[in-house]
């Protein structure tokens, strides 16, 4: 059982490390993925990929995790070879690099349940399964691409002293350039020794639309002890005039060293050689993504296409420096339940000002308290929400993650798939990133297999061939929406209905009479399902529940709707964190219970006389419209009375789109709360969210809106009648 | 149910009996329990098994759920279930004195507290006078009786494998 702090120390802080790894190698591999269909990929992002690679290696070797470094040592070849030219990138090497990927997730999913950093149990077979890893399949192609152009050796062109100094890739990147027809230029440029890092990170930002960085290097000549002479070797992609501005107000010594095939002048005017080339151009603005990538390969003179790739690369560069500190998201709750405790103290200190101001010789030193108080209030409430910023991190961690899934899959069942992401910079707590992940994983995948047609069926609609899976974010006041909407078949009501029936979920009578709302809903039903063969990814009836107990488990809700032949629309409603929330404190039966803030709508007073009856059924008409009510006594088994006595309060309780009217004895305050979990013991009660401590020792529970107002939907119970006389 | 594995157990995790092994005498082997009482009967459990005893904090109820589940209570700033030892063992409620403590043991990777009517004390016996689950009547609880101590002539402490009960309890 005990295992040494120092080892789970090393072990996290390398899982940690590894995983951020993993998430960037994964989001340049959906970039590479992207622009291999219109091109060539960013050699810049090959070149990211094998030192992503090389990184982990090196990582992994430090660690021990011997399967991991072996991994990425084959990687790092085959990523070698292809920044090198020596392969070509294929989408199968991109395949077995995803799925290399998915290797590395798993290992480290292993050592992270195990908590031992040899216990892999991970065997060799891979090379064997992975094509791009076929020696001959990718040099072949590899190298008839280059004999399409005829061989230029540097030499012939450049001097010797600069070649020298040249690594492997960056003789590579400045074949290729040559061969494309590309000037080369080297420029001497000045930089002061104090600020270097950043003037030459501004350079390399300005040059990028125009052309290549293909190395820069000190030279050995200088004059003034604080100047840092560095010579830039650049492939021009455009004319003269464009690297002249681009460099406006540099001092650079500019030269020659190979002029382009193309003259400057020409270069703007002619159409990329290739008519393929021409296609693809279209093609990318059309998606608006890849054309960087796109430009950077064949773009003499398209200054406009440079200047999209510019504020793209741009933020690239900055997090690259950017300063960041990796914390445990323990360690963010920690020093949330002191913030929690911090506040049981600021109330009990309001308590005593309150106390000390009514003796009259205190008054002075009364008020100074409340002051004083005052001011550690506004504090206080700045660091809670300073710890609250920290947790929060965008939802593009999981969208990342979710477009490699829903790649894959679109290739196992061989439907080309279309995601379109938006809202990726929308902020969710972190854990609740985590818990959601599964859930929309298991919606988009449902969407690919049983929503989005095969190829020949959307044909025959008119649709377009590829299905579209659209995965969108936002927030809404103190909740973020997720939504997953597909252009599929949509969701037949009647065949849900059918099979409802068939597995005696409800009867033919009861069936008839649901609405539209309640029918689509009965998927969240286990066992119901409309394909009627099982298959590897979905279909086996089991999942949607599963989607919406998750759900819920975060005090969230899962809507459903859909068009026969439109498509289908999956929207999650999720607050925005569960670390420390407003809440309304109400009492039921002398008990204290915490409600969250964000899921009432308003409150209000009630007595017997304002209740209605529709079918026996406890009603409140709010502004014409009715709401059914649940008496919070007789909902947790408690003796009712027999109409509601005068004074008691109505909370009205909205999530997604069901309301319901919680009839509490008293309102007692608000006040925010922090949430603490309850044991697994407790798992039969869904109703609390958790349980937290108000600072009287004693603990409150928090209720889960969202499972009340399920269960008293589905529910046969009535907890509106009066109750049987007391035990 | 395993008195076989629970007497090697106890004898490997107490470090008394654990010196008296290597000595090579068996029989100073001692096995040690944490005796406590519900109504005039007293209860032994193993000690290594209980985490802490506390005095009973404020309780909150909570709704719907298995009648020996008497709520929830903060023990160091954690929320932790507590449940009424005599209802989990199917004694009679009583009302609670100030005799009545909260023994925090851990089940499953959760702590739990079991509220019991008092502490006795600390009994250490031979592994000779352990008598080993004597013939009781069938029943869910005597199956649960791990044997009998009896510390001296006045005093006999049944022995209960009390995480046994909580899984099933929790089932």
């Amino acid at each position: 059982m005990s295992k040494s702090s120092q080892g789970n120390k090393a072990i996290k802080e390398f899982l940690a490390e590894a995983q951020e790894f993993v998430e960037s190698l994964s989001r340049n591999l959906i970039e590479i993925d992207k622009a291999i269909k219109t091109g060539e990929p960013d050699p810049d992002m090959v070149n990211e990929v094998f030192r992503g690679w090389h990184t982990l290696k090196g990582l992994s070797s430090t660690f021990g995790v011997e399967p991991l470094s072996l991994l990425a040592h084959d990687e790092e070849s085959l990523l070698d070879d292809i920044r090198l030219g020596r392969k070509a990138f294929t989408p199968q090497i991109l395949d077995s690099l995803f799925e290399s990927i998915e290797e590395v997730t798993k290992i480290l999913g292993i050592i992270n349940e195990s908590g031992d950093i040899k216990a892999t149990g991970y065997s060799d077979d891979r090379t064997k399964t992975t094509p791009g890893q076929s020696p001959d399949s990718g040099q072949a192609s590899g190298h008839g691409k280059e004999d399409d152009v005829p061989v230029i050796d540097p030499k012939n062109l450049i001097d010797a002293e600069v070649l020298e100094v040249l690594t492997e890739f960056e003789e590579h990147r400045l074949k290729i350039n040559l061969q494309q027809g590309q000037a080369i230029y080297k420029m001497r440029i000045g930089f002061s020794l104090m600020s270097i890092d950043q003037e030459l990170e501004d350079i390399k930002g300005r040059l990028r639309p125009i052309g290549e960085v293909i190395t820069y290097l000190p030279s050995s000549e200088s004059n003034d002890p604080d100047i840092l002479d560095i010579d830039v070797l650049l492939a021009l992609h455009q004319s003269r005039d464009n690297l002249e501005a681009a460099l406006d107000g540099v001092e650079a010594e500019i030269s020659t060293l190979v002029p382009g095939r193309y003259t400057p002048k020409v270069a703007s005017d002619t159409i990329i050689p290739a008519p393929p080339t021409a296609e693809q151009l279209s093609d990318s603005s059309e998606t608006g993504i890849d054309v960087a990538a796109a430009s950077e390969i064949e773009s003499p003179g398209i200054s406009e296409r440079g200047l999209v790739q510019n504020q793209k690369e741009q933020p690239l560069s900055l997090r690259s420096v950017s300063q960041s500190v990796r914390v445990d998201i323990g360690k963010l709750d920690h020093l949330m339940n002191v913030v929690g405790e911090l506040n049981i103290i600021r109330n009990t200190i309001t308590k005593i000002s309150d106390e000390l101001r009514s003796v009259s010789e205190q008054r002075e030193l009364a008020i100074e308290l409340h002051r004083v108080s005052r001011g550690f209030d506004r504090r206080l409430a700045e660091m809670q929400e300073g710890i609250l910023e920290v947790r929060m991190v965008p939802v593009s961690q999981m969208f990342d993650r979710l477009s490699r899934m829903t790649r894959k899959m679109s290739r196992n069942i061989g439907k080309e798939i279309n995601l379109v992401i938006s809202g990726t910079d929308t902020e969710v707590d972190k854990l609740i990133i985590e818990e959601l992940s599964d859930p929309v994983m298991h919606i988009i995948r449902n969407a690919i297999d049983h929503g989005i047609e095969d190829a020949g069926e959307r044909r025959s609609v008119g649709k377009p061939e590829f299905g579209t899976v659209a995965l969108t974010a936002y927030q809404k006041g103190n909740h973020i929406l997720i939504e997953v909407e597909d252009d599929g078949a949509g969701i037949d009501g009647e065949k849900i209905l059918e099979v409802a029936v068939a597995n005696g979920f409800l009867s033919k009578e009861a069936a008839a009479s649901l609405s539209e709302r309640e029918v689509l809903n009965l998927i969240f039903l286990p066992g119901v399902t409309t394909t009627a063969k099982a298959n590897e990814l979905s279909g086996r009836g089991v999942g949607m529940d599963v989607v919406k107990t998750n759900i819920s488990a975060l005090s969230g809700v899962v809507e459903v709707q859909s068009e026969l032949g439109i498509g289908t629309k999956f929207t999650i409603t999720m607050p925005v964190t569960l670390a420390i929330i407003p809440a309304l404190l109400v009492s039921v039966d002398e008990n204290t219970f915490a409600v969250p803030l964000n899921t009432v709508a308003e409150a209000l007073t009630i007595s017997g006389a304002d209740v209605n009856k529709v079918m026996g059924l406890e009603t409140f008409t709010l502004r014409g419209q009715t709401l059914p009510l649940c008496r919070m006594d007789g909902f947790f088994g408690r003796p009712r009375h027999n109409a509601i006595p005068k004074g008691s309060r109505l909370l009205v309780a909205s999530l997604g789109q069901r309301r319901l009217g919680l009839v509490v004895d008293e309102l007692l305050g608000q006040q925010d709360v922090v949430i603490k979990p309850l044991g697994q013991s407790l798992d039969e009660t869904r109703f609390f969210a958790g349980a937290t401590d108000l600072g009287d020792q004693k603990l409150s529970l928090v209720i889960d809106t969202a499972s009340v107002i399920e269960e008293f939907f589905t529910s046969g119970e009535d907890f509106t009648q009066p109750a049987a006389p007391a035990e | 149910m395993s008195n076989s594995i629970v007497i090697p157990d106890m004898a490997k995790l107490n470090a008394e009996s654990k010196n008296s092994v290597t000595d090579g005498k068996e029989s100073d082997v001692m096995l040690v329990f944490l005796g406590f009482t519900l109504g005039d009967e007293e209860f032994g459990v193993d000690l290594h098994l209980v985490k802490q005893i506390v005095i009973p904090p404020p309780v909150t109820w909570v709704p719907r759920v298995q009648p020996h589940i008497l709520g929830v209570i903060s023990i160091r700033g954690n929320v932790v279930t507590l449940i009424d030892t005599r209802r989990l063992m199917g004694f009679e409620v009583s009302e609670q004195h100030n005799s009545a403590r909260v023994l925090l043991v851990d089940v499953r990777d959760e702590r739990i507290g079991l509220l019991v009517d008092a502490i006795t004390q600390v009994r250490r016996v031979p592994v000779q006078a352990f008598e080993e689950s004597p013939d009781l009547d069938e029943g869910t609880m005597t199956d649960h009786v791990v044997g009998i101590i009896r510390p001296d002539k006045q005093t006999q402490v049944t022995i209960i494998d009390l995480k046994e009960i909580l899984l099933e309890a929790m089932r």
